[in-house]
């Protein structure tokens, strides 16, 4: 029994070590999807293109993707082009996140518009509603309109296969 | 000179961080002031709502002060951003769930680490005959 005694530190650091490592390896900066299974937001938004208010929860047609992106957000650029090409198999609503309107409008006359509609979230209150850090961030809906999961940061066609390919089982990019 | 170093200094952005704002009462000044202390900004993982520059932490201070105004409780208002943003929000984490071990294990290890330290203090050393004649030797007694 005393002979034990002294191999207790020893394992309770091999134990620690073991958890550091894994932490190593983890992202700090991703964050889960706290509103996994919840119901998409009720909060009332202008929509970008004047056609007045509405709701995620009321406009949304599920199974789709919801994109957070602004007009000031570099990824966002970087993200776009794989979005259009994504639009023509899967409905994408946007959540135009604190911006300006007229910005946002002549970005999507620019490099084309692939969003079903967007709210325009000027204040970013429906951003908090989605839980959203930044932009972008994409959201992934299901038939019965509850959220799935969400992305951080840009999607392309490696982080298409990995996450969301497998809730679109038709759709060939 | 004096007034200039004041302008420089009042001039920092933590310091600009803090917005006015009106309560109805102290102790509704006093419940905002600790709520955004305690709760961290999603954006800047190492600074609390209340501290932080960023555009999101504006946000959510102002949504933390729009729900004191309608008089919720800490619970309430930490609960909303909470579904939101998951347990992360909270730097002062809830006792239970996932964040359990995180209360237990450092009591625990403390506890570990009193028993060893009490078991190898109070550990018998029993001196043989012949550690005891060595000393003697050493210190030069004579038990004859």
């Amino acid at each position: 029994m005393g002979k034990l005694w002294y191999a207790l530190p020893v394992v309770v650091a091999l134990g620690l070590g073991m958890l550091f490592s894994k932490g190593l390896e983890m992202d700090p900066n991703a964050m889960p999807t706290a509103l996994a299974d919840q119901p998409l937001p009720s909060l009332q938004v202008e929509r970008l293109d004047g056609s007045g208010a509405g709701s995620p929860l009321a406009d949304v047609k599920g199974p789709a993707l919801i994109n957070v992106w602004a007009t000031w957000c570099i990824s966002c650029v970087v993200e776009h082009p794989f979005l259009v090409q994504l639009s023509e198999q899967v409905p994408i609503y946007g959540l135009n996140y604190k911006d300006q309107n007229d910005a946002a409008q002549q970005w999507l006359v620019e490099k084309q518009d692939p969003y079903v509609l967007n709210w325009a979230d000027q204040s970013g209150q429906l951003g908090l509603e989605f839980g959203v850090t930044g932009a972008p961030e994409t959201y992934l809906v299901n038939a019965q309109g509850r959220i799935v999961l969400r992305h951080q940061g840009v999607v392309d066609e490696r982080v298409w296969n990995q996450k969301f390919a497998e809730y679109f089982p038709g759709v060939t990019l | 000179m004096k007034r200039l170093l004041m302008l420089w200094i009042l001039s920092f952005p933590s310091w600009a961080a803090v917005d006015p704002q009106v309560f109805d009462s102290a102790a509704q000044e006093q419940q905002y002031k600790s709520l955004v202390m305690e709760l961290r900004c999603p954006k800047c993982q190492n600074q609390a709502i209340g501290s932080s520059d960023a555009p999101i932490a504006n946000d959510m201070r102002a949504k933390v002060y729009e729900f004191v105004r309608q008089g919720q409780d800490n619970e309430q208002i930490i609960g909303w951003l909470e579904q939101r943003y998951g347990e992360y929000i909270r730097y002062k984490p809830s006792f239970g769930g996932s964040t359990l071990w995180l209360w237990l294990l450092p009591p625990g290890l403390l506890i570990l680490g009193a028993i060893v330290g009490a078991r190898v203090l109070t550990r018998k050393r029993a001196l043989t005959a012949e550690d005891r004649a060595e000393a003697d030797q050493l210190l030069g007694i004579d038990r004859g």
